[in-house]
């Protein structure tokens, strides 16, 4: 069962990881599928420096699955979690993509909270700035959307 | 890559679809005006947002208008603020000046402030757990600062103000479930089909307005579990609907012995603190209604637990000295308890039928002092039953038949009765008596059994109840057990509930008046002299019309009453109505130093409105 797999990034860094552990990625799952004798999955669409956060998360999840569904093992992983978010911004997004791409549910339900997080109490200029984001509303739904905001939220 | 610039820009729409589903009302409404294309996204969040706020009052014209233009946001942005307003109304119902206004805002606004109240009760009784009383996200992005309202409302609850604000929750969903309650009773009373297919609804709600915080939707659910019970066992068993067989399947569900005993404890243990709870409704705290809702849902499980075996309910009797225990009128503890009084169990039975499509004829049949109920089967089903039951209805239909030819002659001696009753001569009529385990009784048996309790029954005595005259019985039943036991909060409850089924009899209004009295609620008691005045100072002519209008509608009301009425409206002309039209309004307008002056002023009109009611 430990049969191993070999991941590139798009900037050619290798990966060395347990099939198993590769495999909570359900879009190496189903490539898997297609090719079963692959050894080496190309990932095209990831850096290797998030590559590494990513095959490190999976690989601590993995053990920590194994480990069995105690009150003891959750409390460790949701502090696990937190340290491992615990990044630059930048970071985040990259991840956030690299989840996304790579289809790995949980991680891109951490990360979404922490993005959640990110947005919470934040006015829309701050959102703007922190997002890198344009704004290409016209002016009046602008200024309606703005009017909107202003209910009490005591 | 350059992973700083750009990335947030072309961040999947799928990931932005999952972030905004994460985000609080607030931040969503942020988000929006960050570009077209989150605000677009933002727009499709608001649906799921409402939905998952808001459980009850969705059925109003206005949100369903809303909805289908798909302002979703504009839905949330309209309860949310009329959230606020309840909010704001159950801060001011501590103070005595604001109370009355805090009430009516809380009462007006009906459903649509339950889940407000509900959510502050909950935040009270489990102030650990408050945080999160929004399932799902409410709970996973409460941990970005509070920014839900519930888990906001958890948050401020908490502390020194609890037990108060526990109290004041408690009246004000009180008052609400209580307006529902009359809503749904008068509803029912006046649209006899609804009452027809789901009988037990009255009841519920007169449970309902004893629990207000209890969710009792699951005591239906379980009705029509057993009623969907019913028919497999009747599937397959092979018994027709409308056959003595199918009646006997019902009969074991319900009164049969529960199935093995390692599922029985569960269910037993939620009944034990029941019966004080009925009985002090305004004061009852919310762990009577969680004990309730905790009742009901473990009713839940016990379809399911009989659906496997052919085990029963073991529904019967209460003991004797538990007859006047109120909770014996409430479906959902007569579910969870297994006891009942007659009328709530021979309504469980005819709910369960009506729901298992039983078919025949199964009515209520409410003799002095007992309900049993009838059944006429439509079919004969003698050879398809099992040989021992076979014996046992050929025996009933021998009864049957005897009792068929006697009392076919003291139905036509003693003027028929109404057309529902005249099932004796050809068809086997079959009693139920549901309070003594559903033995089938025949008509002759019945009747002495009756006689040994000391209740003389004659054939004209057997007449079918309507459902609004169920719950009219099911209410003077509560009454007499509040009144004996002096409880006038409760009676004040019932009998609004009365006043629902019933005609306004002017019986009912000097009940009110008294117990208003009693209480010390001179606005209601001035109301109830009005409605009094009103009624005493119509023209006859429009009396007239109402009550042929009366009799149009609702099968039975109480005509006599509104003759002997009109009589006492003579000995007492204009005088008395003006006067306590004036106190009237004396009354709406009375501070707190006119009480004195305005009880003597009621007391007179006490007295004379008692006169009234002996000449009448």
């Amino acid at each position: 069962m430990n049969a191993k797999l070999t991941l590139t990034s798009n900037d050619g860094q290798k990966f060395e990881v347990e099939k198993e552990v590769a495999l909570q990625s359900q879009m190496i799952k189903g490539m898997l599928e297609d090719i079963q004798s692959a050894a080496s999955v190309p990932l095209a669409n990831v850096n290797g420096q998030t590559l590494a956060k990513v095959v490190e998360y999976c690989k601590f999840h993995y053990e920590a699955t194994k480990k069995g569904d105690t009150q003891k093992t959750k409390a460790a992983i949701k502090k696990w979690d937190k340290a491992f978010l615990n990044v630059e911004q930048s970071v985040l997004f990259d991840l956030i993509l690299a989840a996304n791409y790579l289809h790995v549910e949980s991680l891109l339900q951490l990360t979404c909270q922490a993005a959640a997080k990110l947005i919470c109490n934040k006015t829309t200029q701050e959102i703007r700035d922190m997002f890198n984001i344009e704004n290409d509303l016209t002016a009046e739904d602008e200024a309606q959307l703005l009017s909107e905001i202003e209910w009490k939220f005591e | 890559m350059d992973s700083t610039e750009g990335s947030a820009e072309c961040l999947p729409i799928d990931f932005l679809r999952l972030l905004f589903g994460r985000l609080s009302a607030r931040d969503l409404c942020s988000a929006a005006c960050v570009c077209r294309l989150w605000n677009e996204l933002t727009r499709e969040c608001w649906r799921a947002k409402v939905q998952r706020r808001w459980k009850h009052g969705r059925g109003s014209a206005r949100w369903r208008s809303f909805a289908q233009r798909g302002e979703w946001k504009r839905v949330y942005r309209e309860r949310h603020l009329r959230d606020c307003a309840a909010r704001a109304a159950l801060r001011d119902l501590p103070w005595p000046v604001r109370r009355e206004a805090a009430l009516a805002t809380l009462v007006a606004a009906g459903d649509e402030t339950l889940d407000e109240l509900l959510a502050a009760a909950v935040a009270t009784t489990a102030p650990v757990s408050g945080a999160g009383p929004g399932p799902g996200s409410a709970a996973t992005s409460g941990g970005g600062g509070g920014s839900g309202g519930l888990s906001e409302q958890g948050l401020r609850l908490r502390g020194p103000r609890l037990l108060g604000q526990r109290y004041w929750v408690e009246m004000a969903l009180a008052a609400l479930r209580k307006r529902e309650a009359v809503a749904v009773l008068h509803r029912l009373a006046r649209d006899p089909r609804v009452a027809e297919e789901r009988p037990e609804a009255g009841a519920l709600a007169i449970a309902q307005a004893h629990y207000p915080t209890a969710d009792l939707s699951g005591v239906e659910a379980e009705v029509a579990a057993l009623g969907r019970e019913l028919r497999r066992r009747m599937d397959a068993e092979g018994a027709p609907p409308g056959s003595l067989h199918a009646l006997r399947i019902l009969n074991h569900l319900l009164f049969g012995p529960p199935p093995p005993p390692q599922s029985t404890p569960p269910p037993s243990q939620p009944s034990q603190p029941q019966p004080q709870a009925t009985a002090h409704t305004a004061t009852a705290p919310p762990a009577a209604a969680a004990a309730a809702a905790a009742a009901a849902s473990g009713a839940a499980l016990l379809a399911t637990q009989l659906a496997g075996c052919d085990g029963g309910l073991g529904l019967r009797g209460c003991e004797v000295d538990d007859y006047y225990n109120p909770a014996n009128s409430m479906l959902c503890d007569v579910l969870a308890r297994r006891r009942g009084i007659p009328i709530s169990l021979a309504l469980l039975h005819l709910a369960v039928a009506r729901r298992g499509g039983l078919g025949g004829r199964l009515e209520l049949i409410g003799l002095p002092t007992r309900v049993v109920n009838r059944f006429v089967p439509t079919i004969t089903t003698i050879t398809t039953a099992p040989i021992a039951a076979t014996a046992d209805s050929v025996a009933a239909a021998a009864e049957g038949g005897a009792a068929g030819s006697s009392s076919s002659t003291t139905s036509s001696g003693g003027g028929g009765g109404d057309g529902g009753s005249r099932g004796g001569e050809g068809e086997e009529e079959v009693f139920i008596d549901v309070f003594g385990g559903g033995t089938r009784l025949s008509w002759s048996q019945l009747r002495s059994k009756m006689a040994g309790l000391g209740v003389p029954v004659q054939r004209g005595h057997v007449r079918a109840l309507s459902p609004s005259q169920i719950y009219e019985r099911m209410c003077a039943n509560l009454y007499s057990i509040y009144r004996n036991a002096g409880d006038m909060t409760c009676l004040r409850l019932v009998l609004e509930l009365c006043g629902a089924v019933a005609e306004q009899s002017r019986d009912l209004l000097i009940r009110r008046y008294r117990v208003g009295l009693a209480l010390e609620d001179w606005s209601d008691a001035a109301e109830c002299l009005d409605a009094m005045t009103a009624a005493l100072t119509a023209p006859p002519a429009a009396s007239g019309a109402a009550l042929g209008a009366g009799t149009a509608g609702a099968p039975q009301p109480p005509p006599q009453q509104q003759g002997g009425l009109q009589q006492g409206q003579q000995q007492q002309p204009g005088q008395a109505g003006s006067a306590v039209g004036s106190a009237g309004g004396a009354a709406a307008e009375a501070g707190d130093g006119e009480d004195q002056h305005l009880r003597q002023q009621l007391a007179a009109h006490m007295s004379r409105v008692g006169r009234v009611g002996d000449g009448g």
